[in-house]
């Protein structure tokens, strides 16, 4: 209640941490440029902008990863200049950062999960389980997370996952429900249900008092969920919509400056018909433990989607058309010839080229550079003579990174050292500079800013007009509307319809990926242990 | 303190910037200067400071001569070893292998009167399908490569043994071979020809050929490599066929240089090899297994070990030395991987 009486004090909104003029340097990279921002509590404050505009370099810098060239931080009576944050401060600031992929142990239950990282409770020399599931229990009511104490994190869905690592992380920071908490892309890799639900979590959290600074992609939760919104682009904050201004198009134009803009929008108004094309890809009747009696064609020069909550068998489906997941029944023609079924073998990548979804993971070389990475696949294009043309190899590069648009413009630029969605652009780069009959994406615009995600969508469409078929999967509804001819909607597997282009939107979209399973399964599509 | 607006911004830090920026870029080129050739510079300061600390037999051309004499085995095993590193797999068979190798050339002619070139032959083929081995379990069975490589070490070093008895073969070794293995060319001893062929080899293989471009991407992401449609399985076992091939060179190349076979040889030459090997991937291309670095670690470490001992420390200091660097050069490596990917 007093947290109330806080918010209702006379002196307007109560500042629960200054940032002020903070630059930032990497080498050559001036990549925050005097930033200044305030986050109040009670407030959801957003953070957007595109790749490499320093969203990811500012939580850094708060959270006592990077030290900061000049600038302060403040919270409360604690001011310290922005060059020495350490950890340590951040937490006694009360500042919590949870990062996309929370580092929750999949095997373990959610008590065990809720007391890692603290001394476990002991009763004679003994782990107390009794004490570690009251804590438990009084995080998870506190939290209002819809799981019990018991529950494996496997079990869960990737929403109430999210809530669990934020209750983890606030579990110890020093003040309860007054401090700070970053959320850096929380909703990546969730479906608009689940989404949806963490935002919600989400808002509670910040109605009890604590300040949120949500930095997100998806523009729609940030208009939804924010109180605030902060537009930086080239390190500078460009400014702090908040109340009326927060729309959607208002926040691209100054994310993007208004020539992008229109392109993106008039993106959204393209129509192509191409099912008269020859077939490149066919599934008759293939079945998996997980897909049933799937069929699909994609022809010439079309894009075709893949719409369905994860685990409908969208990312199988992909998986198995390149080659490298077996299927037992039905039948799999590419190009003409029919794919071995039973074992996956090699990679189909002379005919197909395939973006994975784990870009981390299966995408890409984080070790090495930017112009290896693209070129990896074309090791063999720079052999002339028994030498390899490195010159060569570093003009393509340099022609694809500007033709992505990629930054850093260094072909040199370790992997890594990347921002995910640039980090994207070159895994894209790689795929499409080859021509091939098929190309199959999984989430091909992860991570990717507004700007950025209408180039990629340009060029798949390019790729598509020189007689490409192109297979895309997206959790994102509205890229499937914005990029598809047609989409095919799975739901637990199987294939329970197709619609036309003019026949998109994103909310048909949505309540067909997920109508079915509600009037089959209700309880599938929700995570076990919704019980009070 | 509101939000600024990108007009104020521009104004004040901007005519900053270039000064500043340029003068963190020439920082950090020299940074990355020194990073690479660091270990040269290392090199020629440990050549200058033991010419100092021993005037009269340091820096003599017999001593130089006597380096090279009996570090280009050494180099050629390091060399062997770099080959699995890069596509992200231990070898620690690879001195055995050598070891293995000597024995089987030295045995072929002393115990059974075989020719020079058969018995080199036959030497290569068996350390090659030791790698083939070594390869077949590891990319076929996914078994790890340290383990199983270290289970062939053992093997190996057991087969020595048992092929030379336990003795030191020393007679009926082709001549041709001994007058090689001692021999010198404008004052170069013959088997540092040898190593540098090996590096050359190594090094066209690893930079120049598509195999080697793809070798890198493999040992940096299995998966994606696969992914990009390389044929994952059969590169590694032939990753291992190559380590296996050189360990053989360094065997033969151990029978010239020494003009036995002793089966106490291969086993000893693991450390300083992966010493080499580790101490090499700071330097040149810093971050990455390399062969020439290789080649440079394996120098400083005989100069420095070869300086020690005449300036009069005891020769329990090699030992030591060698497991110093060890650590010392993974740990480098590691903080130097640190910086440059920025976590």
């Amino acid at each position: 209640m007093e947290q109330v009486a806080d918010r209702t004090g006379a002196t307007g909104p109560e500042v629960s941490l200054r940032v002020g003029d903070v630059e930032k340097f990497f080498g050559a990279t001036h990549a925050l440029r005097g930033v200044s921002l305030e986050l109040n509590r009670f407030e959801v404050h957003g953070l957007v902008g595109e790749n490499g505009c320093g969203k990811s370099t500012l939580v850094k810098v708060l959270s006592g990863v990077h030290h900061a060239d000049a600038g302060w931080v403040e919270a409360g009576e604690k001011k310290i200049s922005a060059e020495d944050v350490t950890p340590a401060d951040a937490r006694e600031m009360g500042v919590t950062v949870v990062h996309q992929e929370a580092p929750i142990f999949p095997s373990m239950t959610i008590e065990d999960n809720l007391s890692l990282g603290r001394r476990y409770p002991t009763r004679m020399g003994r782990v107390d389980r009794g004490a570690i599931r009251k804590q438990a229990e009084e995080v998870i009511e506190h939290y209002e997370i819809p799981a019990s104490p018991r529950t494996p994190a496997h079990e869960l869905n990737p929403a109430v996952r999210a809530m669990v690592a934020i209750a983890r992380a606030l579990r110890d920071s020093a003040s309860r429900d007054r401090g700070t908490l970053i959320l850096d892309e929380p909703t990546a890799g969730l479906n608009e249900v689940e989404a949806d639900d963490l935002l919600e979590a989400v808002r509670r959290y910040a109605a009890r008092g604590q300040a949120i600074m949500l930095v997100s992609h998806r523009l729609d939760e940030i208009v939804g969920a924010c109180q605030r919104v902060t537009v930086m682009r080239d390190g500078v904050v460009v400014t702090t919509l908040h109340g009326a201004e927060i729309d959607r198009g208002n926040i691209v134009r100054q994310m993007v400056g208004s020539n992008l803009a229109k392109e993106y929008e008039a993106d959204a108004a393209r129509v192509a018909e191409a099912s008269a094309n020859p077939v490149v890809l066919q599934f008759d009747g293939v079945s998996t433990d997980q897909l049933q009696d799937v069929s699909l064609a994609a022809h010439e020069g079309e894009i075709l989607g893949l719409a369905g909550q994860l685990g409908a068998g969208c990312s199988e489906a992909l998986q198995i058309a390149y080659g490298i997941a077996p299927y037992k029944g039905g039948k799999v023609t590419l190009a003409g010839r029919r794919l071995p079924s039973r074992r996956a073998g090699r990679a189909q990548s002379d005919l197909v080229g395939y973006v994975p979804a784990d870009r981390p993971g299966e995408g890409m070389f984080g070790g090495r550079s930017v112009r290896e990475n693209l070129g990896v696949a074309e090791n063999r294009r720079y052999w002339r003579g028994g030498f390899f043309r490195r010159g060569a190899e570093s003009r393509d590069s340099e022609a694809l990174i500007e033709q992505f648009r990629i930054k850093p413009d260094d072909p040199g630029a370790l992997m890594t050292n990347l921002s995910g969605g640039n980090q994207q652009k070159v895994v894209m780069a790689r795929v499409m500079r080859r021509d091939r009959p098929l190309l199959l994406l999984d989430e091909p615009s992860q991570g990717v800013d507004v700007g950025a995600r209408a180039d990629i969508h340009r060029s798949i469409r390019e790729v598509a007009d020189s007689g490409t078929a192109v297979v895309v999967v997206s959790s994102d509804m509205e890229e499937l509307v914005r990029l598809c001819d047609r989409v095919a909607v799975f739901v637990d597997g199987r294939v329970v319809g197709q619609l036309a282009k003019s026949q998109l939107t994103r909310e048909i979209l949505s309540n067909s990926i997920h109508q079915d399973l509600a009037t089959q399964e209700p309880t599938s599509i929700t995570s076990g242990g919704q019980q009070p | 303190m509101s939000t600024a607006t990108p007009e104020n911004l521009q104004a004040s830090p901007a005519p900053k910037t270039p000064s500043r920026a340029g003068g963190r870029e020439t920082l950090a080129l020299l940074g990355r200067a020194g990073e690479r050739g660091g270990l040269l510079v290392l090199l020629l300061v440990a050549i200058v400071v033991f010419s100092i600390a021993a005037p009269d037999t340091f820096p003599t051309t017999a001593n130089l001569q006597s380096i090279l004499q009996s570090n280009s085995v050494l180099g050629v095993i390091a060399v062997a070893a770099v080959i699995p590193f890069v596509a992200g797999q231990f070898d620690l068979s690879i001195a055995a292998n050598a070891g293995f190798g000597s024995l089987v050339c030295g045995a072929l002619m002393s115990l059974h009167g075989w020719a020079l070139l058969p018995a080199i032959g036959v030497a290569i083929m068996l350390t090659s399908t030791v790698g083939l081995i070594n390869g077949v379990v590891v990319a076929r069975l996914g078994v790890n490569s340290i383990i199983t490589t270290l289970g062939t070490a053992s093997v190996l070093s057991g087969l020595a043994i048992w092929i030379s008895k336990g003795n030191t073969l020393a007679t009926g070794i082709s001549p041709e071979l001994l007058e090689f293995g001692s021999g010198k060319t404008a004052g170069i001893p013959h088997v540092f020809f040898v190593l540098i062929a090996v590096v050359i080899v190594a090094g066209y293989l690893l930079r120049q050929t598509p195999f080697g471009r793809s070798l890198y991407a493999l040992g940096d992401n299995e998966r994606a490599a696969r992914l990009v449609g390389m044929p994952v399985g059969r590169m590694t076992v032939v990753a291992f066929v190559i380590g296996g091939a050189l360990a053989g060179c360094g065997g033969v190349l151990q029978v010239a240089a020494a003009g036995s076979a002793d089966p106490q040889f291969g086993p000893n030459l693991l450390l300083p090899a992966l010493s080499a090997v580790f101490l090499g991937a700071t330097a040149i291309r810093p971050g990455e297994y390399n062969v020439t670095g290789t080649l440079i670690a394996v120098a400083f470490n005989a100069v420095s070990i070869s300086g020690l001992l005449l300036a009069g420390v005891a020769d329990w200091v090699q030992p030591v030395y060698i497991g110093v660097t060890l650590v010392v050069a993974v740990a480098l490596s590691t903080v130097l991987r640190k910086r440059r990917t920025g976590q």
